[in-house]
């Protein structure tokens, strides 16, 4: 059974390149340190779980005392969403156009425009909304700036990938009768495109909910606020409401959503 | 509208030599259509017309103005006036049938007069008259995508009516429909071409179309000429020869000597 092709099996493991064993070694002293670094032991768990036992005790049954405030607050929050979004995906369509292989006026306005959508997308929203917080003050309006700036990367970028798979046919017949670019982006490339747009806006739409929540933490407007004065005053029967009030109005924009992105496609 | 050829020649940066020397007029009003099989240069003709290739070498001139070399700009008045019909339609599936017709008028008026929401009143009715032109008045508010092939094509006539072209360019405007559909079509085209004295330049797979509709008929055989005569003059075996075998890639070597006494015979 020993021929000479057999013994030339190769070896059931092979020896790692000298790079790939430094980035193994690398990644597990991070992730070594980083584990400890938790100090994670039993008795900590243990407190843990009765921490979280004492908080549940507290926040049921929920205090609907201040309905009317969180209902405001609410509605604020997903109010920021909207308008945010809405002049996000305002600034996207053109930004998109100045993105996309096909319709860029010049490979240089391109490479500029990609790098300032993937800045905006980089930076997290919590961050965009500090620095809101510092340039108009506490409130909303900080936080639809900060959405602004997370539909932009979003959406700009997402717009800008469906425009460059666009049929080609079309553009091409209006081209032939004489249109000019710009006629034939309004004519052919956005109309076939919009299905897309809408659903990627519904999308963000989504998204925004959920980070508009979060943007109040740090001041910039809506429930986010309630939750974070609840929670420092130890009032969890009222941030339990809150949190339900989240957890209703993220669900419902979701299912909204789906379905009317069912009937765009 | 005048538009003559002259030794056209188009080589891809890959090499493949898709045109080599072909030359021919077409009169106004005449009814040319062009033969030959995968390959041969028909759709890389076609191309050269609309500019959305640039010829190698060779001239093109289209009532008296060299579109050779012609910039965007300058094609653009040009473009107006050429109509263009195409395989694939080419519609925008999403927008209305309507909305299609109207976008004929883009290159004259602009995007703001060929909008459905913004277009004038006269606009609006002159593309229900185009479309009554092709018997589709009826599905003006369809969505163009719900159209049949057959349909689809016709609402491109419609818009080439609205476009108000002077010369037809119809890169094979029935090879995606089916015989019945394309005889409807062909019958169309020509109908309205008679109509309004366009000339038409047509790339056509269907040998009983071409000897039918064609007045002349043009064989392009590996990138040159291989006959060029009125349709009721072409024998039979000249469009057998012309659909022999010669693979693409030996067409761009070998299709000179090939070729040659055939072009002269012509």
């Amino acid at each position: 059974m020993d021929t000479p092709s057999m013994r030339h099996a190769p070896p059931r493991l092979e020896r790692p390149s000298p790079i790939a064993f430094i980035l193994l070694l690398a990644f597990a002293a991070f992730f070594i340190s980083g584990f400890s670094s938790a100090n994670i032991h039993p008795e900590r768990l243990m407190n843990g779980v009765t921490n979280l036992g004492t908080f549940f005790g507290e926040a049921t049954p929920p205090n609907f005392a201040r309905w009317d405030v969180i209902a405001i607050a609410m509605l604020e929050t997903f109010q920021m969403a909207i308008v945010g979004v809405v002049f996000g995906v305002i600034l996207s369509l053109p930004i998109a156009l100045l993105c996309a292989r096909n319709t860029s006026p010049h490979p240089v306005v391109r490479v500029i425009s990609r790098n300032v959508v993937a800045t905006l997308r980089t930076v997290p929203d919590l961050v965009w909304a500090l620095i809101f917080v510092v340039a108009v003050g506490l409130g909303p309006l900080a936080g639809i700036l900060a959405i602004i700036m997370d539909t932009i990367g979003f959406c700009a970028r997402f717009f800008s990938e469906r425009v460059e798979e666009v049929d080609p046919g079309p553009g091409q017949a209006l081209a032939a009768t004489g249109a000019s670019r710009t006629g034939v982006v309004c004519g052919a490339i956005i109309p076939e495109c919009t299905p897309s747009f809408v659903a990627t806006s519904l999308f963000s739409v989504e998204k925004a909910v959920r980070s508009a929540v979060v943007l109040g933490l740090v001041g910039a407007g809506g429930i986010g606020v309630e939750l974070s004065a609840s929670m420092s005053l130890f009032r969890y029967d009222q941030a339990l409401t809150v949190i339900l009030a989240i957890l209703v109005v993220v669900i419902g924009v979701e299912q909204v959503s789906a379905w009317i992105r069912k009937r765009v496609i | 509208m005048q538009l003559s050829i002259s030794n056209l020649a188009k080589t891809y940066p890959d090499g493949t030599r898709a045109l080599n020397g072909v030359s021919f007029e077409v009169s106004p009003g005449e009814g040319v259509v062009i033969l030959g099989h995968n390959g041969c240069g028909k759709s890389t003709l076609m191309k050269c017309l609309t500019g959305l290739e640039r010829p190698s070498s060779g001239r093109l001139v289209l009532d008296g103005i060299d579109i050779t070399n012609a910039s965007r700009r300058d094609l653009r008045p040009l473009r107006q006036r050429i109509g263009c019909v195409f395989q694939k339609f080419n519609m925008v599936g999403n927008l209305s049938v309507l909305q299609n017709v109207l976008f004929g008028l883009m290159g004259r008026r602009g995007i703001m007069a060929s909008h459905a929401l913004t277009a004038s009143h006269a606009s609006r009715m002159a593309a229900m008259e185009a479309l009554d032109r092709v018997g589709l008045s009826h599905l003006a508010a369809r969505r163009t995508d719900t159209l049949s092939g057959g349909q689809q094509q016709r609402v491109a006539i419609a818009r080439m009516l609205m476009q108000d072209a002077e010369i037809v360019l119809a890169d094979e405007p029935v090879a995606s429909l089916d015989p019945k559909a394309g005889r409807e079509v062909m019958e169309l085209l020509w109908s309205v071409v008679r109509e309004r004295g366009m000339t038409v330049l047509c790339v056509l797979h269907q040998i009983e179309f071409a000897r039918e509709f064609g007045e002349r008929l043009v064989g392009l055989k590996a990138g040159q000429l291989a006959f060029d005569q009125p349709a009721s003059e072409i024998s039979d075996s000249d469009i057998t020869a012309l659909y022999q075998t010669n693979t693409p890639k030996e067409a761009a070597t070998d299709g000179h000597t090939i070729n040659a006494p055939r072009a002269a015979q012509a």
